[in-house]
């Protein structure tokens, strides 16, 4: 997970995460990702439908909804690989954007086979292009492991991107644990770290896997982090 | 064009919203054409309406063009929106048990050269029952059933499963719909995939077994040229040259009781033709497994019981004998009062649409053996049993810490 001096175009999320990111009201590293590192939270088309569906915590869809049509995340598709082609690396230089999209749905199909609709093409998206993925799911990424199957590099997860804002100075400590308390009411998932910990206290047992390598790295960062710097 | 095919199927936006697990609001935006299909719901969408994923995209082909003839089928008069919505959910569960099946390496496609013998060495030429008939002997023949010890009934639904038929028994309440058949193609366009299904609600088992085994005479013969075939509860006056039925009740009576079955339970049973009683009559529906009606005008065309005796055999009440002989026999509250530890397992078979679809136990086994194991994710476990993630991991256990 080493990074070059480039940051990747963008950064791709899968439901899970990004609903956690509306439930705890913390939309903060969509920000942080496009100001400080010029990288485009975007998501596939399979998990717009997903996050515009989701019912059962109010108001995440609407106020998804008003965040994709800010901009504040894109959709991934042609003209999105048309934006991002030239920061994706010379192996793609000769590949169209349409036949980028064409290999991410083969990608996916296969994937889909194991892991669910909006994983499976989150992560073939991002093994295509290379791109770090963002979600919660450590159960589908041993099920496409134990398929032989590529998988996106580095996975991050939710509270990952929340310890960027903290580490990048976008959010303080406080509104880290805000986010992480409003996850624990609403019976969301959370990493076993901050279980039972402000994130003050469970920052260091987890390990972050990106890091803003223009500042001290938080406590615990994992040494393979991807490094992000400013833009 | 996808407006125009769904008016023309016909099934309400609403309906696929819900198959498709995606808001209503969603569903009309791609209707509208306000927002692209993303290729995920539009590979799932085809599958349940049998087009192309390309032909929900297209604009300048009609609806009546690329509307596939199994929906033709279903404009039948006694017909409505719930079956509609059943035959899309079971289209959509065949597809689903298509890619379970292409995850775990278990897709098997030998029916094709099962229903391709049978249909290959039938005389078409001759009469609907002779045809039913023959297709019976060669069936049991295939599958090592030629001997006819016992009734087969229970027995063949796994050997239907063996051959890659998709078998769903599952309630309808309020529909006419005793059964129907037909095929999907699978996704990666591999192969067909051949499904049966039957109404569970206000059924026996008996009576069920007759219509799977009616429903696979279709699959073999009429249903991938007609699309579908859909049975009634209410039977409409079987003309004589309704051949396509005939043939299938032929197949069916042969299939579960030929004379070879029948003569060997009632030697098993001691039972005397010349004197047929009410036990008798309970044992052999107790081992064929099927209807007492069917059992009696199978011994009397086997020239077993004699005309007066099968008018006289029909009158008999054998519901207390029959209860005492067989679980099968019992009502589902009575089942479930003898076995109280098996209750909670039929509710872990429904899924979260409406109207729920009850979903075959040794799927759900296999999947939930398929999750613990790795092979798939528990989120592709809850979407193969149509079912939210949450509701998953409340049903069958969390998988392991997803730090």
């Amino acid at each position: 997970m080493s990074g070059g001096s480039a940051n990747p175009p963008a950064v791709l999320f899968d439901t899970d995460a990004l609903i956690q990111l509306y439930v705890a009201r913390f939309v903060t590293p969509l920000k942080c990702f496009r100001e400080r590192f010029a990288m485009q939270p975007a998501v596939t088309p399979e998990v717009d439908a997903e996050v515009r569906s989701h019912f059962r915590h109010q108001g995440v869809a609407e106020r998804y909804k008003k965040a994709e049509a800010a901009r504040a995340i894109q959709v991934l598709d042609v003209h999105a690989l048309r934006a991002w082609k030239p920061s994706l690396g010379d192996r793609f230089a000769e590949t169209s954007p349409d036949a980028l999209l064409d290999q991410i749905l083969d990608r996916a199909s296969q994937y889909h086979l194991h892991v669910d609709l909006g994983e499976a093409y989150t992560y073939a998206a991002a093994v295509e292009l290379g791109l770090p993925a963002v979600s919660n799911d450590a159960n589908a990424i041993r099920a496409l492991r134990n398929n032989a199957m590529s998988v996106p590099v580095p996975m991050l997860r939710c509270f990952d991107v929340i310890a960027l804002c903290v580490q990048a100075g976008f959010a303080t400590v406080g509104d880290a644990d805000d986010a992480r308390r409003a996850l624990r009411e609403a019976e969301e998932h959370l990493p076993s770290a901050f279980r039972n910990a402000k994130f003050d206290d469970g920052i260091a047992s987890f390990a972050a896997r990106i890091t803003d390598a223009s500042v001290p790295a938080l406590p615990g960062t994992a040494p393979d982090a991807l490094r992000l710097f400013p833009t | 064009m996808l407006k125009d095919l769904l008016e023309s199927v016909p099934l309400s936006k609403g309906t696929c919203a819900q198959i498709l697990g995606v808001a209503p609001a969603v569903f009309d935006e791609w209707v509208a054409g306000q927002a692209a299909m993303p290729a995920g719901y539009a590979r799932a969408l085809a599958g349940i309406l049998g087009v192309a994923p390309e032909a929900l995209r297209q604009r300048q082909v009609s609806a009546a063009e690329a509307t596939p003839s199994i929906w033709f089928r279903l404009r039948d008069h006694r017909v409505g929106e719930r079956e509609r919505t059943q035959v899309a959910l079971l289209r959509r569960f065949a597809h689903l048990v298509d890619q379970f099946e292409a995850a775990t390496g278990s897709r098997s496609f030998v029916w094709k050269s099962v229903f391709d013998t049978v249909s290959r060495e039938v005389d078409f030429s001759a009469s609907p029952l002779q045809q039913g008939r023959h297709a019976a002997q060669i069936l049991r023949a295939e599958r090592g059933l030629k001997q006819g010890a016992t009734g087969i009934a229970s027995a063949f639904r796994g050997h239907l499963r063996a051959l890659g038929v998709l078998v769903v028994e599952s309630p309808l309440p309020d529909s006419k719909i005793e059964g129907c058949s037909f095929y999907v193609q699978s996704a990666d366009g591999v192969g067909l995939r051949p499904c049966v299904f039957a109404n569970t609600h206000g059924s026996t088992w008996f009576r069920r077994n007759y219509v799977l085994f009616h429903e696979t005479a279709h699959l073999i013969f009429d249903a991938l040229k007609a699309g579908a075939s859909v049975d009634f509860s209410e039977v409409e006056p079987r003309g004589a040259e309704d051949v396509i039925e005939q043939r299938a009740d032929a197949f069916a009576q042969d299939m579960l009781v030929p004379p070879v079955v029948l003569r060997h339970l009632a030697q098993a049973n001691g039972i005397d033709w010349e004197r047929f009683t009410p036990e008798a009559l309970a044992a052999l529906v107790a081992d064929t497994e099927v209807e007492a009606g069917l059992v009696l005008k199978a011994a009397a065309e086997a020239q077993l019981l004699s005309k007066d005796q099968r008018a006289e055999a029909s009158g008999f009440d054998i519901a207390t004998l029959l209860r005492a002989r067989t679980e099968r026999a019992l009502s589902a509250p009575e089942y479930f009062r003898r076995h109280p530890e098996r209750e909670h397992e039929l509710g872990k078979r429904a899924t979260a649409t409406s109207p729920p679809l009850r979903l075959p136990a040794g799927y759900v086994g296999a999947v939930v053996e398929a999750v613990n194991e790795g092979v798939i994710a528990a989120s592709k476990g809850a979407e193969l049993l149509m079912i939210d993630r949450r509701v998953f991991h409340a049903r069958f256990g969390a998988p392991s810490s997803d730090d």
